[in-house]
């Protein structure tokens, strides 16, 4: 099995056996669920980067305690706020501003599963192979999607085979949320 | 995705932003969801996680802590080989047919049956069948832990726990194995075994 299809659970495992490759995955999975966690709290780059790295760094100490493998996402959750929600109070109490560019989003969390989700989304992307991925990256990550013409330039492909295979590429995403994360949504 | 012209195609009503109040329960969880990847795809594409979090979060491996071992083999009992139903006392449980074995030491006693399974398939390894009971003196009140280790290593090739009766059935591959049965603090072992 690709080391980028085993379960957490399983690399987890892996990587107490001392394998860098299962860790890397980890950080590599879960790198964007840190920085959303992060930004969405409101730091700005450099402090989401530094929490980050203390998350990282908490991760590779708990391994071998985490009693339930398959829920290292919500671990990862749970100690992202509260390091960036302890960096935020940090900053108010030093009464300074980040002079960095601001966050995207709001620091307000009406959708308390929005993290789940999006990272139940990056896990269904990464399971596609790469001729979906970028499509759907290519039609969908912009704020504009661009002319089919330029996609079909930019992805090598027929324009006509755009609308089928975007619709044969979310099916599959769909149906991997479906069989996993249908609570989710 | 359904698709009909009395179903406008979800994805057109996702990405529309349109009302999914009418819609059946499942259409409207899909619109959900394509709204949610699109939303996903969006944030990942314009604050995307810098490289350096990445790398940096990587160098970490060189801290990984490993899994304690499961027995410590300074401190395990030794059984001693007490009986073996072939002629030649040895250390490997040899294939071929059903053999009987037996060890112990300090009130404590191993019966094992070893056996091969049979397998059709000529290109695949024959596995072994191993039937054991552990006795003692003083009778052994929950099950026992048993758990057989890669000769040399703490990687864990199988497991078990005895029933009731102090039982216990394990099916292995060939190679080179170390048994360790556990019990409380106890850890009893009878050493390095080969599975032909």
């Amino acid at each position: 099995m690709k080391i980028t299809d085993q379960s957490d659970a399983e690399l987890i495992e892996t990587a107490l056996e001392g394998s860098e490759p299962a860790w890397s995955e980890l950080v590599r999975r879960h790198a964007p669920l840190i920085w959303s966690v992060c930004r969405r709290c409101g730091l700005g780059q450099a402090d989401a980067e530094d929490v980050a790295q203390i998350v990282f760094s908490a991760m590779v100490r708990r391994l071998p305690h985490l009693k339930n493998r398959s829920a290292l996402s919500g671990w990862i959750v749970m100690s992202a706020k509260r390091e960036s929600w302890r960096v935020s109070a940090r900053n108010r109490h030093r009464n300074t501003q980040s002079l960095e560019t601001a966050p995207v989003f709001d620091a307000d969390e009406p959708d308390p599963e929005v993290h789940e989700r999006q990272q139940a989304i990056r896990d269904a992307l990464h399971k596609l192979d790469p001729t979906c991925r970028d499509l759907l990256n290519t039609l969908f990550a912009q704020a504009k999607a661009p002319a089919y013409d330029q996609v079909a330039t930019q992805l090598q492909i027929s324009p006509n085979s755009i609308g089928p295979t975007r619709r044969r590429c979310l099916d599959k995403v769909m149906k991997t949320l479906q069989e996993d994360h249908q609570d989710l949504f | 995705m359904s698709q009909s012209p009395d179903n406008p195609d979800l994805l057109e009503i996702a990405l529309g932003g349109n009302s999914i109040e009418d819609l059946p329960a499942s259409d409207a969880t899909a619109v959900r969801m394509i709204r949610s990847l699109v939303e996903t795809m969006h944030l990942d594409h314009v604050d995307p996680v810098p490289t350096t979090v990445i790398s940096r979060g990587r160098e970490l491996a060189s801290e990984l802590p490993t899994a304690p071992s499961w027995f410590d083999r300074a401190l395990a009992i030794v059984m001693a080989p007490l009986f073996d139903d072939r002629p030649q006392l040895a250390l490997g449980l040899r294939g071929g047919e059903l053999r009987q074995c037996t060890f112990g030491i300090e009130g404590h006693r191993l019966d094992l049956e070893v056996e091969p399974l049979e397998d059709d398939d000529p290109n695949s390894t024959q596995p072994t069948r191993i039937r054991g009971q552990i006795d003692r003196e003083d009778p052994i009140e929950v099950g026992v832990d048993i758990a057989v280790l890669f000769a040399g290593t703490d990687h864990v090739a199988a497991t078990a726990t005895t029933r009731k009766d102090g039982r216990f059935n394990l099916v292995l591959d060939a190679g080179e194995y170390e048994f360790a049965f556990r019990h409380g603090e106890r850890a009893l072992t009878i050493g390095r075994i080969e599975i032909p």
